[in-house]
């Protein structure tokens, strides 16, 4: 039994088609000294895809990965690879790859004898060894550096050294921490288009960590957005960004506009600064139905502005009175600040260039600010709702 | 400049009048062998040879034998010491070189000692039947000289040791290797450094150490430091003496050297 596992991790080609392995997660907790790191947290990873564990520092993603990885013990709960229990197997049986931030190229060793050394440790031939790390090689597309030392690459380069030292053994999961923060910014979205590129021709059930909001939006299949040592969403990156839940994710993933109202029935109803009638805001209360107020995000992309003297906003749209006191040219965007009458926060409202006259409206000018009330959504309130997140407390 | 003025006085005037010295005619004078027969005394006669051999060598083993100690007090300290013990054992360390050096050996006198500490426990466990000879024995040398040196092994060990970052140590881990292979592949080639360091340093302090040998040795083994006291003291050829001053010298010029090339590799 042991055996075939080694077997099935070590001794393949690079090549070969793999079944793709799914992890799973059942309430697994880890408290350093004092802090809680990890609630009681349960989380299944579909075999192929790539998930990213999204959230600021200390939220506990990268525990999270240290314990699928092995690196990290759990005080409670078990690990599954393909459905086998690994809760106790230590990290070199696990059969995994993992590419560090930091990289973690072994320095006093070539670039060759760096992406050997999971085979070496394997038992892999010398032979076979050599012509799969140069198959790695090309695959991340820096063939000839071979003999090279790591203190002699870029960080881009070494990314992609310690991406393939990690993919050469045909590790079943493969696991990032926070890879590519430490690149500069357009290295760093060529990198998310490689990475995302090789990950799905690999066919490789990889988990992501990250703090970069638009990195996990853009290169995963499934966002798990984490907040002091909980999950509070899990989603496609569109569901998350479209239908944040709460407050914090509404906020950290993009920006949002928030606007207070009263529920009554099925809507919400804005009756506040910029408004002099009552009006409907939000459709669709989600978790905040029972409530008697709630708290509502709208997209800065998803408002438009109209000038006031170009006659009514069409009847369905929400809309406030405002003044435009800021406008920034972004290329492919625009940003305005609006200030609306008797509110604290200004309302940021982002539209593709294409779509708008000119630069639109100038600053001072007076506007209206229109949303569809479908496009916003009702946030839950922070408290994590344990049925929708299958995450419980102790 | 004061400063510089008195290390040109007390430090760097001596060296050349050692040097001008060990060109003069010692006791012994070979003739027409021109100014440097002194050196060619030293290095012709095998017995100082032997003498030179002996000081290395015995260098040689109490380095050894301070990595094969120092190396896994330095592993536990930095990798599984809490901060706590971590502070309490660099006292352990340090705290003994606060001591003067004559005073520690004369401990392991009292503990070596015909009817010291460790023949008498061993006596009364009926381990052995009567004293060992502990004492004045090449053993009694090493287990001094490593006492007094063995803190700085451990000291430039761990020091190289907290340095590597552990992700090194845990991307091993991923990659297969056990336990075993990440230190031997990963954590001690990367510390190869530290040992390098500290054994240069306890090599160094090893071959001009004196009182411990003249202390615990009773003239087992013969090395440069004795001799040259011996020549300065008893046989009072004070150009000879010179002349081995220099030798050694060299050899720790040599050290320092190779500690040099040492700093400067780990800068790159």
């Amino acid at each position: 039994m042991a055996q075939a596992d080694q077997d099935a991790t070590r001794g393949r080609a690079p090549h070969d088609r793999r079944i793709p392995v799914g992890v799973r997660l059942d309430g697994i907790s880890k408290r350093f000294r004092s802090v809680t790191a990890l609630y009681p947290t349960t989380l299944a990873v579909t075999p192929g895809t790539m998930t990213a564990l999204l959230g600021p520092s200390g939220c506990g993603k990268t525990t999270t990965l240290r314990i699928v990885a092995g690196l990290e013990a759990p005080d409670s709960g078990s690990v599954f690879l393909a459905e086998r229990e690994v809760t106790r197997v230590p990290p070199d049986r696990r059969g995994l790859g993992m590419v560090f931030q930091s990289y973690s190229l072994f320095p006093h060793m070539t670039v060759g004898e760096n992406i050997a050394f999971g085979l070496k440790m394997a038992g892999v031939s010398s032979a076979e060894t050599a012509a799969r790390v140069r198959a790695m090689l090309n695959l991340v597309r820096l063939p000839d550096i071979e003999d090279r030392y790591p203190r002699q690459l870029s960080g881009g380069q070494q990314q992609r050294v310690a991406l393939a030292r990690a993919l050469v053994t045909n590790p079943s999961v493969l696991l990032l921490d926070e890879p590519l923060a430490a690149l500069d910014r357009n290295l760093r979205e060529n990198m998310q288009f490689e990475l995302r590129q090789i990950q799905t021709s690999l066919d490789i059930t990889t988990i992501i960590v990250t703090h970069d909001q638009e990195e996990a939006l853009t290169m995963s299949d499934e966002v798990v957005v984490m907040d002091h040592g909980r999950v509070i969403q899990v989603g496609t990156p569109a569901e998350v960004y479209e239908r944040p839940r709460t407050r914090f994710i509404a906020e950290f993933l993009g920006t949002a506009n928030l606007f207070e109202g009263q529920v009554a029935g099925d809507r919400v109803i804005y009756h506040g600064p910029g408004s002099l009638e009552p009006q409907t805001i939000a459709t669709a209360l989600n978790g905040a139905a029972g409530a008697r107020s709630a708290l509502v995000a709208v997209r800065p992309e998803k408002l438009w502005l109209e000038v006031s003297a170009d006659g009514p906003a069409d009847d369905s749209a929400a809309a406030l009175e405002g003044v435009v006191t800021g406008h920034v040219f972004r290329g492919a965007s625009h940003a305005y600040q609006v200030r609306v009458e008797g509110r604290d926060a200004p309302v940021l409202v982002y539209r593709q260039t294409r779509d708008i006259h000119g630069s639109g409206p100038d600053p001072g000018a007076q506007v209206r600010l229109c949303w569809r009330p479908k496009n916003a959504v009702v946030l839950a309130s922070e408290t994590p709702d344990p049925s929708h997140l299958e995450n419980r407390n102790d | 400049m004061p400063s510089l003025l008195f290390l040109a006085a007390f430090f760097i005037a001596p060296l050349f009048v050692i040097l001008e010295m060990s060109f003069q005619e010692g006791r012994l004078p070979v003739e027409g062998a021109g100014v440097f027969q002194n050196y060619q005394r030293l290095f012709a006669d095998t017995f100082y040879l032997g003498v030179i051999a002996e000081t290395v060598g015995l260098s040689v083993v109490v380095t050894l034998v301070s990595v094969l100690m120092g190396y896994p007090v330095a592993y536990f300290m930095v990798r599984h010491a809490s901060g706590r013990s971590y502070d309490l054992i660099v006292f352990l360390l340090i705290a003994p070189l606060l001591t003067s050096i004559i005073m520690r050996t004369f401990g392991w006198q009292v503990l070596l000692a015909r009817r010291g500490l460790i023949n008498e426990a061993l006596m009364m466990l009926n381990l052995i039947e009567r004293p060992l000879g502990l004492l004045n024995s090449p053993l009694a040398i090493v287990v001094g000289l490593v006492h007094v040196l063995v803190p700085f092994m451990v000291l430039s060990i761990a020091s190289v040791l907290q340095g590597i970052d552990r992700r090194l140590e845990e991307s091993a881990r991923i990659l297969g290797a056990g336990k075993l292979q990440t230190f031997l592949r990963v954590t001690f080639p990367l510390s190869i450094d530290g040992v390098g360091t500290g054994a240069i340093l306890v090599f160094m302090l090893a071959n001009g150490s004196f009182v411990t040998l003249l202390l615990l040795g009773g003239g087992t083994l013969q090395t440069l430091p004795l001799l040259i006291y011996q020549q300065f003291n008893t046989t009072r050829d004070f150009p000879f003496a010179a002349t081995m001053s220099n030798a050694l010298l060299v050899l720790a010029v040599c050290c320092l050297y190779a500690q040099l090339r040492l700093i400067r590799r780990r800068g790159v």
